[in-house]
C-alpha cells in the first residue's frame, strides 16, 4: 500500500471537506490554536524571565570559571587576595551592587554594578560608548570619579546622554553620578536588565558607604594538568572552603542561574500547568471534530476500504489528515501565543520581581525550541485527539459504510466503559493528592487535578443521559432539542466533557484565588496593626532591595504622636538548598502592638525565648517545607559563622512565598553585624491622625530621597494589589479554556448541523417555522450547557480542594481557609449559560435558513 | 385544490444550467389521487417539493386553495405546510429519538395542538396502520414497512388537504409496497385528502385515479 499517494487522494478529498464546511474546520484551527497559544505564551514568558536574569548576571559578572558571593550578606574584600593568591587562579575581579532610586525620576531605579575595571578585562560582556558611539577603555572610570555607564534603553527612555548628571540614593547615602558612556551589552546578552549602571568599584563603595564589603568574586582558572577545568574548580573549592565566611557560597557560576531556575521552579510549573488545560480542552474538541468527519466521509472511507485500504491506513489517512491541520492550527496558535507573551510580560516581571528575584522584562525572547515545544504539543494533541475516531473507523466494515441513512444515526456511542473510567481516574486522584502530600513529590498534584478533571469528562455523557430524564419545559423546541441531545450525545458528549473542564478549572481557580485573598486579607486585618509604613519607593517596582536610611527611624521617633516606631530588615538567602527570608523585627515592639498568630510554640512565651536567648519563629510555609517543628535547630549562615537557632514558635504568614525566619533585631544585628533597615512600622499614640503624622513624616524625609508612606489601609490595598497582578496570568488563562470550551459549543453543534442537515428538512416538511428550528437548537444547546456546566461545577470544587489542600500544601506550605465566592460563582455558571447559548447562535441561525428541499436532498 | 400556471425551475450547478421544470401547468382537484411517474432526472422531486411549499418555482404560478404559494414569505408557506400538507418520504424519515406516537403526534407538537384529542387521534391512525401495539417503540424497532406506516399516519395526523408522498414505496419489498399503497389510499378516501405521489413504480401509479407523466421537466400526458 502506498500510503502516501492514498494520502494524497485523501487530502484531496478533506481538502473539499475542508472548504465546504469551512466554519467547522476554522473553528478546529481555532480551538488548537488557542491552546497552543496558551502553552507558547507561558513557555516564552517563563524563558523571557530566566534569559533575562541570566542576561543581567552575565552581564554583571562575565562568564568566569569560579564564583564566591555573599548570600544575604556581603563579603570582606580581603576574600580577593586570598582567591588571587591560590596558584588555580589566573584572573580575580570583585564586584558590589545595589539598588538606588532617582528622586529626579518617579518610578525608575538604578541596579549599580561597581566592577573592577583594571582586573575585569576577560570578564567583560558589555561595550562602553561614549557619546559619539566611539568603543571606550572602561579603565577611564578611574581618571573621572562618580561617573558611570547607563543602559542605552534606560538613558534613552530618561531623556539622559553623556555628560549630564544623576542624583541617586541608596540607604541614607546620596551620590550625584555623571554618565560618562552607555552600555551596548553583547548581542547573546539581549533581554538583560536596562536598569543595570556600571561604575568603578571605588566609585560605588565610597559612595554608598560600602568601604571594604564586595558582593561577588569572580575568577578565571587556570587548568589542571589534565587540562581540567572542573577538576581544578573542585580543587580550589576544597582549598578555599576552610577560609570562607558561612555566608559565602563558591562554585560554578552556573550554580547561581540554576537556584534562580529552581526557585521559580514552581510559579513557572504552576503556570505551565494551567496553560496545558487549554490544550486539554482543545484536545477534546479535535476529538469531537475528526469524529463528525468520519461520520460525514463514512461512503468515502467504506469505498476506499471496499476499494483494497486496509485498516491501519484507515488511522494514517484520519490520523495524518488532523496533523496537517494541527500544523496550520499550531502555526497560529505560535503567533497568537507570542502575542499574548508580549502582554503578560510586565504582569510576571512584576510578580517575580515582588516574590523572587529582582527582574526586569522589556520584550520577550523567542526561544525556536519553547516553539517547536509548543507546535509539538499541539501536533500531539491533535494525533492523539484524532486516533480513537480513527480506530473507531478502520473497525466499521465496508458494507456498512457504503450503506446510506442519516449520518447522525450511525454515529457510534462508545461510552460504557466511560464511567468506569472515571471511577478509576477518581481512585488516581486520590493516589496522586497523598503521593503529592505523604510521598514529598509535589508534582502529582497536578497529575491529581488532571485526573479528577478527566474524571468529570467521562462522567459527561452519563450526566447528559441522566438530566434529559427529568421532563422538558412544554415547548414544541424544547421537547425536540431533549431527544435531539440524548440523541446527539456522541458528539455533546465529547464537548460537555470539555466544556466540564474549563468550568472545573474555572470554578476551581476562582475558588483558590478567592480563599487565598480572602485569607490573606483577614490575616493583613489581623496581623498588620500599625498605623504608617514607611519604605524605600523603589520597594515596589524593583522588592525589598534598596535599604531604608537609617536616619529615618530617628526621625519618626522624634515626630509628635508616635508612640513606638517597629523596625523591620529582611533578606533573601538560601537555607538548607532552599530559598528564604531572612528578616529581623523589634519583637517587643511587635509583641506589644502588633502580636503575631501563633500556630505551634515551645512552652512558654516565644518572645521572651527569641530576646534572651539564640531563638527564632518561623512561619508555616517555612517549617512545612524542611519539617521543622519548634524545640528543632536551624543553621544559620551568617558572616560570623555558622549559628544555631532554635525554633521558639510557627506563625502564619503570607509574605513570602519562600518562608520566613524572623529574628529579634538586636540578636540579627549581633549575629551577622547588619545594621540596615528595610522597612518602617509606626505605632501613633491614641488620638493622632495617621494622615496628619504621614505629612510630617513626608516633608522630614523629603529631602532624603523618595519614600513609599503608607497608611494601614494603603498597605492593605498595595498587598491586594500585588496579590491580584500576582494572579492576573491565572485568569488569562482561565479566560483562555473557557474560550476554548465555548468554541467547543460551536463545534459541536455546527458539527451535528452538517450531520443533520436532512432532519432539518424534515422538521421543516413537517410545519418547523424557522424561530422553532432555531430555538430547538439553542435549546439543545441549553441541554449541553447544563450538563457541562453542572458537571464543572461539582468537579470544580474538588479542584479548589486539590489546588488549596494538595498542590499549595505541597509547593508552597500555607494554610489557606476556605471561602465560597457565590456571586462569582453565579456569574461563571450564568456566563457559561449565557456563552453557551450564544456559541449555538451561529448553527442555529444556518440550520434554521436551511431550504427545506435541500435539507431533504442532503446526503 | 392545486393549480400550477406555466412553472419553471432552473438550477445552477457550476457553470451548466439546469432546466429541471419547463413550464408545468396542471390542476389537481380535491379528492384527486394524482401519480407523478418519468424517468430519472425529469423533475418528478422538483415539482413535488415546489407543490409541497418546500420549495420556490423560478417563475410562474402555484396557487393552493387559493393561496399563491409563488408569493409567501417563508413563515406563511410554514404555516401552510403545518396546517395543510403533509409528507411521505422514500426513506421514512422518524425522527429516531422520539417514540412512534410521538413522531406521529409531530406535525400537532409543532403547531402546539398536542392533547387528549390529538392523542387518540394519533391513536386511531396507528390503529388503522396496524401499529397500534407498537406505539411506545422507537423507531429503529420497526421494519421498512412499519416505518412507512408510522409516516403515513404522522403524514395524515393533522388531517391536511393534501398528502405528497415522494417514493413511498421506494425502500420496500413488495409485499410491504403493496400495503403501503393500499393504506395510503384507503387512508386518502377515507380521510377525504387529495394525494400527491411521485413513483417510478407502475403499481403504484396504476393506483391512482390520474396519472401525470414527466419527461425533460415537461408534461407529456
Amino acid at each position: 500500500m502506498n500510503w502516501f499517494l492514498t494520502l494524497r487522494i485523501f487530502l484531496a478529498h478533506g481538502g473539499r471537506d475542508f472548504l465546504r464546511h469551512k466554519t467547522l474546520s476554522l473553528l478546529n484551527l481555532t480551538a488548537l490554536a488557542v491552546g497552543v497559544a496558551a502553552i507558547v505564551a507561558i513557555q516564552t514568558v517563563n524563558e523571557t524571565a530566566l534569559r533575562s536574569f541570566r542576561a543581567s548576571l552575565d552581564l554583571v559578572a562575565g562568564r568566569p570559571d569560579f564564583t564566591v558571593e555573599g548570600q544575604g550578606f556581603r563579603l570582606p574584600e580581603k576574600l580577593i587576595t586570598l582567591l588571587r593568591q591560590d596558584p588555580a587562579v589566573r584572573e580575580v575581579t570583585p564586584t558590589v551592587q545595589l539598588v538606588a532610586s532617582l528622586p529626579a525620576y518617579r518610578g525608575e531605579f538604578l541596579h549599580l554594578i561597581g566592577v573592577d575595571p583594571f582586573s575585569n578585562g576577560e570578564l567583560v560582556t558589555y561595550r562602553l560608548e561614549d557619546a559619539l558611539r566611539t568603543p571606550t577603555d572602561a579603565i577611564a572610570f578611574v581618571s573621572e570619579p562618580n561617573t558611570i555607564a547607563l543602559t542605552r534603553p534606560l538613558a534613552d527612555r530618561l531623556h539622559l546622554k553623556p555628560g549630564d548628571t544623576i542624583r541617586a540614593i541608596s540607604g541614607g547615602h546620596e551620590a550625584n553620578l555623571r554618565i560618562r558612556f552607555l552600555l551596548e551589552p553583547s548581542p547573546d546578552l539581549i533581554g538583560a536588565d536596562d536598569h543595570l549602571a556600571i561604575a568603578d568599584i571605588a566609585t560605588v563603595q565610597s559612595s554608598f558607604g560600602l568601604g571594604g564589603q564586595i558582593d561577588r568574586i569572580e575568577a578565571l582558572l587556570l587548568p589542571d594538568a589534565s587540562g581540567n577545568i572542573t577538576s581544578a574548580r573542585t580543587q580550589l573549592l576544597s582549598r578555599l572552603t576552610p577560609h570562607l565566611p558561612s555566608h559565602a557560597r563558591a562554585g560554578p557560576p552556573e550554580r547561581r542561574g540554576n537556584e534562580i531556575e529552581k526557585m521559580l521552579g514552581a510559579f513557572q510549573l504552576n503556570l505551565t500547568a494551567l496553560s496545558l488545560i487549554a490544550l486539554v480542552v482543545g484536545m477534546f474538541l479535535v476529538t469531537n471534530t475528526v469524529a463528525a468527519n468520519v461520520v460525514r466521509r463514512r461512503a468515502e472511507l467504506g469505498l476506499l476500504r471496499a476499494l483494497g485500504l486496509d485498516r491501519r491506513s484507515v488511522i494514517f489517512l484520519l490520523v495524518g489528515e488532523s496533523l496537517l491541520l494541527a500544523i496550520v492550527g499550531s502555526t497560529l496558535g505560535i503567533f497568537l501565543g507570542l502575542h499574548v507573551a508580549r502582554a503578560l510580560l510586565q504582569s510576571v516581571s512584576s510578580t517575580i520581581t515582588s516574590h523572587y528575584v529582582l527582574l526586569s522584562m522589556r520584550d520577550i525572547i523567542v526561544s525556536p525550541w519553547s516553539l517547536a515545544g509548543a507546535g509539538l504539543a499541539g501536533l500531539l494533541a491533535a494525533g492523539l485527539a484524532a486516533w480513537w475516531p480513527a480506530r473507531e473507523a478502520s473497525l466499521v466494515p465496508p458494507v456498512d459504510a457504503l450503506q446510506s441513512g442519516n449520518a447522525a444515526d450511525r454515529a457510534s456511542s462508545p461510552r460504557s466503559l466511560a464511567p468506569l473510567a472515571a471511577v478509576i481516574l477518581f481512585f488516581f486522584t486520590l493516589f496522586f493528592s497523598a503521593t503529592a502530600l505523604y510521598g514529598h513529590i509535589p508534582r502529582t498534584g497536578f497529575l491529581a487535578a488532571l485526573s479528577i478533571l478527566l474524571a468529570a469528562a467521562f462522567l459527561a455523557p452519563t450526566v447528559g443521559r441522566l438530566l434529559a430524564r427529568f421532563p422538558s419545559l412544554p415547548f414544541p423546541s424544547a421537547i425536540l432539542a431533549r431527544s435531539a441531545f440524548v440523541r446527539g450525545l456522541h458528539r455533546h458528549g465529547m464537548a460537555a466533557a470539555a466544556l466540564s473542564v474549563a468550568v472545573a478549572m474555572a470554578i476551581g481557580v476562582t475558588i483558590m484565588v478567592h480563599s487565598f485573598r480572602a485569607t490573606v486579607d483577614q490575616w493583613i486585618g489581623e496581623n498588620i496593626k500599625a498605623d504608617l509604613f514607611i519604605a524605600p519607593s523603589t520597594n515596589i517596582i524593583a522588592g525589598a532591595l534598596e535599604p531604608l536610611d537609617p536616619e529615618a527611624e530617628t526621625l519618626a521617633l522624634a515626630t509628635p504622636g508616635v508612640r513606638a516606631v517597629g523596625s523591620y530588615r529582611e533578606v533573601r538567602l538560601f537555607l538548607n538548598g532552599l530559598p528564604a527570608k531572612l528578616a529581623a523585627c523589634k519583637l517587643d515592639i511587635l509583641r506589644i502592638y502588633n502580636p503575631l498568630t501563633f500556630l505551634y510554640s515551645l512552652p512558654g512565651d516565644p518572645y521572651e525565648l527569641c530576646l534572651k536567648g539564640d531563638f527564632a519563629i518561623v512561619s508555616e510555609n517555612f517549617a512545612r517545607r524542611r519539617q521543622l517543628k519548634p524545640g528543632d535547630t536551624i543553621s544559620l549562615p551568617t558572616p560570623t559563622g555558622l549559628r544555631p537557632l532554635q525554633v521558639a514558635a510557627v506563625f502564619r504568614d503570607y509574605t513570602s512565598e519562600s518562608g520566613l525566619l524572623l529574628l529579634d533585631r538586636s540578636a540579627y544585628q549581633r549575629l551577622t553585624g547588619d545594621l540596615g533597615l528595610t522597612s518602617l512600622a509606626i505605632h501613633l499614640e491614641p488620638g493622632s491622625s495617621a494622615q496628619a503624622v504621614g505629612d510630617v513624616m513626608r516633608e522630614k524625609l523629603r529631602p532624603r530621597g523618595e519614600f513609599l508612606i503608607y497608611s494601614q489601609a494603603g498597605l492593605r490595598e498595595e498587598a491586594l494589589r500585588i496579590f491580584d497582578r500576582s494572579f492576573a496570568v491565572t485568569a488569562l488563562l482561565r479566560t483562555l479554556a473557557i474560550a476554548v470550551a465555548a468554541l467547543g459549543v460551536t463545534l459541536s453543534l455546527t458539527a451535528l448541523g452538517v450531520e443533520r442537515t436532512r432532519e432539518i428538512g424534515i422538521l421543516r416538511a413537517t410545519g418547523a417555522s424557522r424561530g422553532q428550528i432555531l430555538r430547538t437548537i439553542m435549546a439543545e444547546s441549553a441541554y449541553l450547557g447544563v450538563t457541562g456546566i453542572s458537571l464543572g461545577l461539582v468537579t470544580g470544587f474538588a479542584v479548589a480542594l486539590i489546588l488549596m489542600q494538595v498542590i499549595n500544601r505541597a509547593f508552597f506550605g500555607w494554610t489557606i481557609d476556605w471561602h465560597t465566592p457565590y456571586p462569582s460563582l453565579f456569574l461563571i455558571v450564568v456566563g457559561m449559560m449565557f456563552a453557551c447559548l450564544l456559541a449555538s447562535l451561529p448553527p442555529a441561525w444556518r440550520a434554521s435558513r436551511l431550504p427545506p428541499a435541500d435539507a431533504l436532498r442532503s446526503e | 385544490m392545486l393549480e400550477t400556471r406555466d412553472l419553471h425551475k432552473s438550477y445552477q450547478t457550476g457553470e451548466a444550467r439546469v432546466d429541471a421544470l419547463r413550464g408545468i401547468t396542471l390542476k389537481i382537484l380535491p379528492g384527486e389521487i394524482i401519480a407523478i411517474t418519468g424517468p430519472s432526472g425529469c423533475g418528478k422531486s422538483t415539482l413535488l417539493h415546489i407543490l409541497g411549499a418546500l420549495d420556490t418555482p423560478s417563475s410562474g404560478q402555484i396557487y393552493l386553495e387559493g393561496h399563491p404559494l409563488h408569493s409567501l414569505d417563508d413563515d406563511k408557506l410554514t404555516a401552510l405546510r403545518r396546517l395543510k400538507l403533509g409528507f411521505v418520504f422514500q426513506f421514512f424519515h422518524l425522527l429516531p429519538t422520539l417514540t412512534v406516537e410521538e413522531n406521529v403526534l409531530l406535525p400537532l407538537l409543532l403547531s402546539g395542538r398536542v392533547n387528549a384529542a390529538a392523542r387518540e387521534r394519533a391513536h386511531n391512525l396507528l390503529t388503522s396502520v396496524s401499529l397500534a401495539d407498537r406505539s411506545h417503540h422507537r423507531p429503529h424497532q420497526l421494519s421498512g414497512g412499519q416505518l412507512q406506516r408510522a409516516a403515513i399516519a404522522r403524514a395524515l395526523i393533522h388531517q391536511p388537504s393534501i398528502l405528497l408522498a415522494d417514493e413511498p414505496t421506494g425502500n420496500l419489498d413488495s409485499a410491504s409496497s403493496t400495503a403501503v399503497i393500499d393504506l395510503i389510499t384507503s387512508l386518502a378516501r377515507q380521510e377525504k385528502t387529495t394525494v400527491v405521489i411521485v413513483t417510478h413504480s407502475e403499481k403504484v401509479a396504476a393506483a391512482a385515479s390520474r396519472r401525470i407523466s414527466l419527461v425533460d421537466g415537461r408534461i407529456q400526458s
